[in-house]
């Protein structure tokens, strides 16, 4: 009997977990489409990698669940990685190795492993193949990790900080181009980065994490549109940021200030009418503007 | 801190102070604990040669055919009489180690390594030279006193060599020399240093070399001069560049087993990961630690025209060779290799795959282990009067082959239980194999001392027909827990019904084969019969594999 497919790539519901006395994840819930790209964002030490292992089965929820394509991770390994491939942080590659040895030992995991797809970016991506992956850079031990977890075509593309170690070029035109290759094929690609640009030009959908927490999560351009960027100007040159409540963040200075709003950009707007300004620009912010103002909003 | 040396000093502190404590610890003991254990066990010391005093002491032991008492009683005196000398060379060895200032990086290229760190600090190579060798030097001579002056050193001859400071110092010295120059590759130091290493340790077979006084100072000058250029180099990443080919890796090139140019199945796969990951530099190990002093000796005898191994020392390097596999099977498998686990631990395998690949690499090891040893054995007639050795060590020709497989099962067997253990991820559990062999090591010193003692002759001797029973009841706890391990191991699909049935086949097997080796070829007295059946059943691992799985799982999803 064929079990149906599941609705979610990927369903987290009330994820937490504990290193020590620091919570690492705080009751993480979220949702991951097939045949998306779902990006994860968040300042260094958020969560995105502790998020990661769970969905391999590195760790175990300690309160929570987790899903892929409808399996447990710990408890059944083997169905799930099966369907992911995967690029570490860290590119833990045996360093022993040569690059040919690589694909032929992970070949062996994967029945869909495809040689000639993976001869075919082994050369777009210039790896030797009898190089050893100790002598390889950071940016060729990135490449060689990508490889391995392309070449079986899986049904979820899981990338830790993938474009950490590429150069601008390899990054915009070779790992942007497979990710919304493998998105166009109807496959799934999550992953995690610190590069907002690269996000808002890849992802359909993102989280963004603090603390351990998910604050925000939705369709890109969902999340752009309930945000707005207020240019507020005073009569006066004000000392200090105004108070404008339904304001994420607030810069400036003198008498030009800017307030960064999710969702309650009527109740900043009369506020700062309240206070003496007026709105004299308005537009959508970038996602670089909406992540920096969560950190403040979350540091305050 | 408020100098670099302070802060070089904390450095080699906080890396060492496992080490340091356990050499103090050492010291104090000896300096305490052993002259009454000396007292207690009627042993002296004192007298001209302490060998003579084992002989007589074990003589009375050893009439009447091996017991596990005598046994004990035999590593106790072993104990009082090579102890002192033997923790001695430890402490210098690891002390000698830790002014060469190399560290372990698992992630770096040469895992074993100076740390570049040290040459982006505002220190000139001068000063670093100058502290790590006096430092070292000062260190050799403080520690190397405190043995000679605070701990009654059993007189033996044979360690009269290593009783000369400077003798100590001149091998730290070029110890610093070889891993500084030879920083760029790993296996031409490696050789190099066991060479070093073991013709200091069979230096006194070579009195006439080393009693000259020109070669020790000699010997120094040069290492030192050697430590400062290459520190030098090193900083600079001058010599580090070069590159030649020679006989070496050729020779090993047949162990890479390069495999299929497609793997089967994932279990062949992971099979040819593990023979590369950990059994192949295994076999490198033991066969460069075996034939480099074999070929060191036989190009002094045969090349040199050196003197024939006296009968002791020729006995003393057979079993110096004979311990090597099993030491660093041991030693390997309480140090799993990590920084392989992200890697393994995302592939679509289950945890029975992966244990049960990493006892057969760990099998085909130590046989190849091994067949490396044996051929190093059997060039020992080139050395000396191999056959008085054979005759003193009385074993009979047709239980040889049967020695040889026990001894590569011994090995593998070192390695296979400490598995579950170690692949926990549980660093207390880790340390359970090194705690059981001190445990065993300290039941069998007081049984030993017991025995000493009428009273608890008489006691002990009322147990020995409980014996049967208890291994009958160890062999019942045995086959529970490995019933329940593998149970869960089932349940928990962590292992694959064909892959039970696979070890179970392979345990059955080893059990026929060492019932078959103990009783056919040594035909054990009647009373024995049924002891040795349970104890061949005891040895043969099998709960412990059956936790393996679950202990690896533990760490997968921790």
């Amino acid at each position: 009997m064929n079990t149906p497919a599941p609705a979610n790539a990927v369903e987290v519901t009330g994820l937490s977990r504990k290193f020590s006395s620091k919570l690492a994840l705080n009751q993480v819930s979220l949702k991951v489409k097939p045949g998306r790209v779902f990006g994860l964002v968040g300042a260094n030490g958020a969560g995105k990698t502790t998020l990661i292992k769970h969905l391999l089965g590195r760790l175990k929820p300690e309160s929570g669940s987790v899903r892929v394509f409808g399996f447990d991770p710990v408890n059944d390994p083997v169905a799930v990685l099966g369907r992911i491939g995967y690029l570490s942080e860290n590119r833990d590659l045996p360093a022993w190795m040569r690059v040919d040895e690589l694909l032929r030992y992970t070949a062996a995991f994967y029945p869909q492993w495809d040689m000639a797809y993976a001869e075919e970016l082994r050369r777009q991506f210039g790896l030797e193949p009898r190089a050893k992956i100790k002598t390889l850079s950071r940016g060729e031990n990135a490449k060689a990790g990508l490889l391995i977890a392309l070449a079986y075509r899986p049904e979820m593309l899981l990338l830790d900080e993938p474009s950490s170690g590429l150069d601008p070029v390899v990054r915009r035109d070779i790992l942007e181009a497979i990710i919304r290759t493998v998105a166009d094929e109807g496959r799934t690609v999550l992953f995690s980065s610190h590069l907002l640009e690269e996000v808002d030009r890849v992802a359909d959908d993102l989280a963004m994490m603090f603390d351990g927490r998910v604050v925000l999560a939705g369709a890109l351009d969902d999340v752009k549109e309930s945000h707005r960027r207020l240019v507020l100007r005073f009569d006066s040159p004000q000392p200090s940021a105004p108070k404008v409540a339904g304001a994420l963040s607030i810069t400036g200075s003198g008498k030009e200030w800017t307030a960064i709003c999710n969702g309650k950009r009527d109740e900043a707007v009369a506020e700062a009418l309240r206070a003496g300004g007026k709105v004299v620009a308005e537009d959508s912010p970038s996602l670089d503007e909406i992540f920096v103002a969560w950190a403040g909003a979350k540091s305050t | 801190m408020h100098s670099p040396s302070a802060a070089l000093a904390w450095e080699i502190w906080r890396r060492h102070r496992p080490r340091l404590i356990a050499i103090v610890g050492m010291l104090l003991g000896f300096v305490l604990v052993y002259p009454r254990l000396c007292a207690v066990t009627g042993f002296n010391p004192d007298t001209p040669d302490a060998l003579d005093e084992f002989v007589r002491k074990f003589l009375p032991i050893a009439n009447g055919g091996p017991t596990p008492l005598r046994i004990g009683q035999f590593f106790v005196l072993l104990f009082l009489v090579g102890g002192p000398a033997t923790a001695m060379l430890l402490s210098l060895l690891c002390v000698t180690w830790m002014f060469t200032f190399i560290e372990f990086n698992p992630n770096a290229k040469d895992p074993v390594t100076f740390p570049a760190r040290l040459f982006t600090l505002p220190i000139s190579t001068s000063f670093l030279y100058w502290w790590l060798v006096l430092g070292g030097v000062t260190a050799i001579f403080v520690l190397f006193e405190s043995w000679i002056h605070l701990v009654r050193q059993p007189h033996l001859e044979i360690f009269g060599e290593y009783q000369d400071c400077f003798g100590w110092m001149t091998l730290m010295v070029l110890a610093q020399g070889i891993v500084w120059a030879l920083a760029g590759w790993p296996i031409t130091r490696l050789l190099v240093l066991v060479g070093v290493l073991f013709s200091f340790l069979f230096s006194p077979t070579w009195g006439g070399v080393f009693g000259s006084p020109w070669v020790l100072p000699t010997l120094f000058f040069l290492g030192a001069v050697l430590a400062r250029v290459s520190l030098q180099k090193m900083r600079h990443g001058q010599w580090q560049g070069w590159t030649w080919k020679w006989a070496i890796p050729g020779i090993f090139a047949w162990t890479k087993m390069r495999g299929p140019a497609r793997f089967s199945s994932p279990a062949q796969a992971q099979l040819w990961f593990e023979w590369r990951r950990f059994a192949r530099p295994l076999c490198i190990l033991v066969t460069a630690l075996v034939a480099v002093p074999v070929v060191t000796h036989l190009l002094l005898r045969v090349a040199l025209g050196g003197a024939p191994l006296q009968t002791d020392t020729l006995f003393a390097f057979t079993v110096v060779l004979v311990v090597i596999p099993p030491v660093i099977h041991f030693l390997s498998s309480m140090s799993p290799d990590r920084t392989h686990q992200p890697f393994l631990m995302v592939r679509p395998m289950t945890d029975g795959v992966m244990t049960m690949t990493v006892l057969k690499a760990a099998a085909i090891g130590t046989t190849v282990s091994w067949v490396a040893v044996i051929a190093m054995l059997a060039t020992m007639p080139l050395l000396g009067d191999f056959r008085t050795v054979e005759r003193n060590v009385s074993v009979l020709p047709e239980c040889r082959g049967a020695i040889i497989i026990g001894l590569i099962f011994g090995s593998w067997r070192m390695f296979a239980v400490n598995h579950c253990f170690t692949r926990s991820g549980i660093r207390s559990l880790a340390g359970v194999p090194v705690l059981m062999f001190l445990a065993l090591y300290a039941v069998a010193i007081m049984l030993s001392v017991a025995l000493h003692s009428d009273y608890w002759v008489v006691i002990l001797q009322r147990f020995v027909p409980f014996v049967p029973g208890l291994l009958a009841g160890l062999v019942a706890v045995k086959l529970l827990l490995a019933y329940l391990g593998f149970r869960v191991c089932l349940k928990r699909r962590l292992l694959a019904p064909s892959e039970l049935a696979g070890y179970l086949a392979v345990w059955v097997v080893l059990v026929a084969a060492l019932l078959a080796v103990v009783f056919i070829l040594p035909r054990p007295p009647k009373e024995l019969i049924l002891p040795l059946s349970l104890g061949v059943v005891l040895i043969v691992p099998l709960a412990r594999i059956a936790f393996s799985p679950i202990a690896l799982a533990h760490s997968r999803h921790s």
